[in-house]
């Protein structure tokens, strides 16, 4: 038992757990102090939106004295949450960890590292889960007048519930990561991980934007019919949700030990089968985890002879940084799908309405009237586009991070022949491509919905390049005055860097700088139109220069 | 032809990791620089290919100096580094193109050259597949037929025997010799005292940033009993250079 926790603690350090990170550096304690803050901060944030968001719940549902739903409600939504996080994490810690090929020769029992693993898994789990339904069911139990060991029954409940689901969740990976190899590409979790958390974050936010829109009484029915649904699927799911439900659901009441027992025993059969699965399987599985990743083919001849193609060395260039943004999950996910999601991030409020459709008619009939003499409403929808893609461009961060994500391989950049301003030039229009992409795909959306007249959208789509290119230009300066070279893992060169933030910053300066102008000129659109085209265009020609005049003397004193 | 003129460097204005270094390594020989872990071997490298500038004098490549004529100066080598872990995200195919172009090699010749030493190092069946799943001696092939793409007057490379199988490291030397009978300037570094002896013409000590010793084995042979072993040369050499350099600092 102390080997374990000792292994568990080990595991923990070198996942970076701040919390225990107690062999951290000097110069790192004013860094990890202030992620401790502003973990602190969060949590207590989090914490009191739970607890006012369960406080208003039970005001709504005393007049129907439907409050039991409470605890219900909570530990099925608690239960399913624990189930997809705990796979997330489950492949990440059991698999995807490095200290497993260093714990694999070391004396150790397998049921040791396999515990030590689950542990680990249900420390992240639990940080999740007593962030959420701590704060809510201690509101819960005030409002409700519950007895003393209510309170203690919340905490035994709190600890062992999370169990059942989460073992569920590591059987099934273990199971995956053995008989699949599909799910055995590093890269292609992170891909489809992050990816299944954004849409889970954006699932979440509709669904309280779709829950504040009812009423009293409506709600109230609402709610029971949605618990009941949820529970009984959770409950026939994973043992021990009914009984914890039970435990808590009368708090003032007399509690069944039974139900108390029960779920102390489905906990630990959860345990005992990780462990008999995780003996027959997890070994076997973990060795044939690589960092290996794409399809091994063998070229015939004939590729092999279009591998020695010639191409452009512009193209080339870009066609790298390309293929290097969408196969790194980290830059896939921050510099290159962001670029799409704007717009539905824009959109989602609209969508989430009741009354969308209703919205959307009287927005094409708005449309509709747009004649050639508008100039005010014209000006004000190339205005609308110029931002949106400026500002698109200036949070994809794919200029501003362009040194930084080369980190030691930028040695290259310095050995080959070709000059750096067209290397750099090169990597701005990376930048500038991602968000033209981005930006079309949200003219051809607003086209669809809002059937604009040709001549409308062919003014937006002219006032793009300019957009683009311009925070692309002042982003790719940053980050060659401050390239962030020296780093072990992506994350570091895009989502810890602070040029994409100063990048950010200067495309709302640029913003400003465009728009003002043109907005002065509403009173006759053609002229505004100039402006916002050929503005931005002035600004880059601007910043182009200074980067030629700096990028010798930066490039050189760069000694990666 | 690489000659290098009075260079001298140090990180963050510290300890002099080259010290004021003259060598001139001429076309049509195989030059080894030899020195122990942190001599400075990796730095003067770097300085030759343009990723580090020296803090005083220069280096001349063909008779194009990487300081003044850059462009020109980088066209003419080609680099095996001491690291082989190169865009792991890449496929060996789609790293070897994009140096053919970076390079400027015309389709033809290209194609002919990847299959050519892609089979000579037997890496021809992993060049489809991402780098990433290379195992250490694969990525130091592909970085080989990287430098080599080109077909470069100087070959310059940093400790390339790390992790090569016997079978490659012998086609590797025969793949140097090759190159420099053909007219070219190959630089590599070692600190593995038999590599060299099987393979320099011309060799060069460095010990803490000073070059204690240049020319052929035969005249290194000539400043020593003449049945020392290199290895025993070498030593002395070091801590010869090491007495003296503390001396001068007492
Ligand atoms: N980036 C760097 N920053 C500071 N010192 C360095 C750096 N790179 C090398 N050095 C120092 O310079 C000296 C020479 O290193 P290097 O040229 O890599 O040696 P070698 O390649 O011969 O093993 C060593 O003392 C090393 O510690
Ligand atoms: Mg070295």
């Amino acid at each position: 038992m102390r080997q374990i926790l000792r292994l568990t603690m080990v595991m923990l350090r070198g996942s970076g757990f701040a919390v225990f990170g107690s062999d951290a550096k000097k110069k790192k304690k004013l860094g990890s102090l202030g992620s401790l803050l502003l973990f602190t901060f969060l949590f207590l944030y989090m914490g009191g939106l739970m607890a006012a968001s369960s406080m208003g719940l039970f005001r709504m549902l005393e007049p129907f004295s439907l409050t039991v739903l409470i605890p219900q409600l909570y530990l099925s939504a608690a239960a399913v949450m624990t189930f997809v996080f705990g796979a997330v994490y489950a492949i990440s810690i059991f698999y995807y960890s490095s200290d497993v090929i260093r714990l694999l020769p070391l004396p150790l029992r397998s049921g040791e590292i396999i515990s030590a693993k689950l542990l680990v898994t249900v420390v992240y789990i639990e940080m999740i889960i007593m962030a959420f339904l701590l704060p809510s069911l201690t509101v819960y139990g005030v409002m409700s007048n519950a007895a003393w060991y209510y309170y203690l029954l919340m905490v035994i409940c709190l600890l062992l519930l999370p169990l059942i689901p989460l073992c569920a969740a590591s059987i099934i990976v273990i199971l995956l990561m053995r008989l699949t190899p599909f799910a055995r590409n590093k890269d292609r979790f992170n891909t489809i991980s992050s990816l299944l958390l954004l849409v889970g974050t954006f699932g979440m936010v509709s669904f309280i934007q779709s829950m504040a829109g009812r009423g009293g009484g409506e709600f109230a029915e609402w709610i029971e019919a949605g618990t009941d649904s949820l529970t009984s699927v959770t409950s026939s799911v994973f043992p021990g949700v009914a009984q914890a439900s039970r435990l808590l659901a009368y708090g003032s009441g007399a509690f069944n030990l039974i139900d108390l027992l029960l779920l102390i025993l489905f906990a630990v059969i959860a345990w005992l089968l990780v462990l008999l699965v995780g003996r027959a399987f997890y070994f076997q599985g973990v060795v044939s985890v690589g960092m290996s990743g794409g399809r091994k083919r063998r070229l015939n001849d004939r590729e092999l002879d279009a591998a020695g193609k010639s191409g452009s060395l512009f193209w080339t260039m870009v066609v790298k940084d390309v293929r290097l943004l969408i196969r790194t999950p980290i830059f896939l996910m921050n510099n290159v799908i962001m670029n799409f999601l704007w717009p539905v991030f824009l959109l989602m409020p609209l969508l989430t309405q009741g009354s969308f459709t209703e919205t959307l008619s009287e927005l094409r009939k708005a449309t509709a009237q747009i004649s050639v003499d508008s100039d005010f409403v014209i000006t004000i929808i190339m205005m609308i586009v110029f931002a949106f893609s400026a500002f698109v461009a200036g949070t994809n961060g794919i200029a501003a991070s362009a040194l930084s994500r080369e980190g030691k391989l930028l040695y290259v950049m310095k050995m080959i022949p070709v000059s750096y301003n067209k290397q750099l030039l090169a990597k701005v229009t990376v930048g500038v491509l991602m968000a033209l992409a981005g930006a079309l795909v949200a003219i051809i959306a607003a086209t669809i919905m809002l059937q604009p007249p040709l001549w409308l959208i062919l003014l937006a789509v002219a006032v793009l390049p300019g957009a683009c290119a311009l925070p692309s230009a002042a982003g790719i300066i940053f980050d060659l005055l401050w390239p962030k070279l020296n780093w072990d893992n992506e994350q570091k060169a895009v989502k810890q860097n602070l040029n994409v933030l100063y990048g950010m910053l200067a495309a709302l300066v640029m913003i400003a700088i465009c728009v003002l102008p043109a907005y002065l000129l509403s009173g006759f659109w053609p002229l505004a139109f100039v402006v916002l085209v050929v503005l931005p265009w002035l600004l880059s020609a601007a910043l182009y220069i200074l980067l030629r005049s700096i990028s010798g003397r930066q490039m050189g004193a760069i000694e990666a | 032809m690489i000659e290098i003129q009075g260079v001298s460097k140090s990180y963050h204005g510290d300890v002099k990791a080259v010290d004021n270094i003259d060598l001139s390594i001429d076309a049509g020989r195989i030059f080894g620089f030899l020195g122990p872990n942190g001599a400075g071997k990796t730095t003067t490298i770097k300085m030759i290919t343009g990723i580090l500038s020296p803090d005083s004098g220069d280096i001349v490549l063909n008779g194009k100096s990487i300081i003044k004529d850059p462009f020109a100066a980088k066209s003419c080598f080609g680099l095996v580094p001491d690291d082989p872990n190169i865009f792991p995200r890449l496929r060996g195919v789609e790293y070897l193109r994009f140096l053919g172009d970076v390079y400027k090699v015309p389709s033809d010749i290209r194609a002919e050259r990847i299959k050519k030493l892609a089979s000579r190092l037997a890496l021809t069946d992993a060049l489809g597949d991402r780098i990433q799943s290379y195992s250490h001696g694969m990525r130091q092939k592909l970085m080989i037929i990287g430098a080599l793409i080109h077909d470069p007057d100087i070959w310059i490379l940093d400790e390339p025997m790390t992790g090569l199988d016997p079978q490659s490291s012998y086609e590797l030397k025969t793949m140097m010799r090759e190159h420099a009978d053909a007219g070219n300037t190959v630089f590599f570094s070692t600190h593995v005292l038999e590599v060299a002896e099987r393979i320099c013409d011309e060799l060069a000590i460095i010990d803490r940033g000073h070059i204690r010793f240049s020319g052929t084995l035969a005249e290194m042979r000539e400043l020593s009993r003449a049945d020392d072993s290199l290895e025993a040369m070498f030593l002395r050499l070091v801590s010869e250079g090491s007495a003296a350099s503390e001396e001068g600092q007492a």
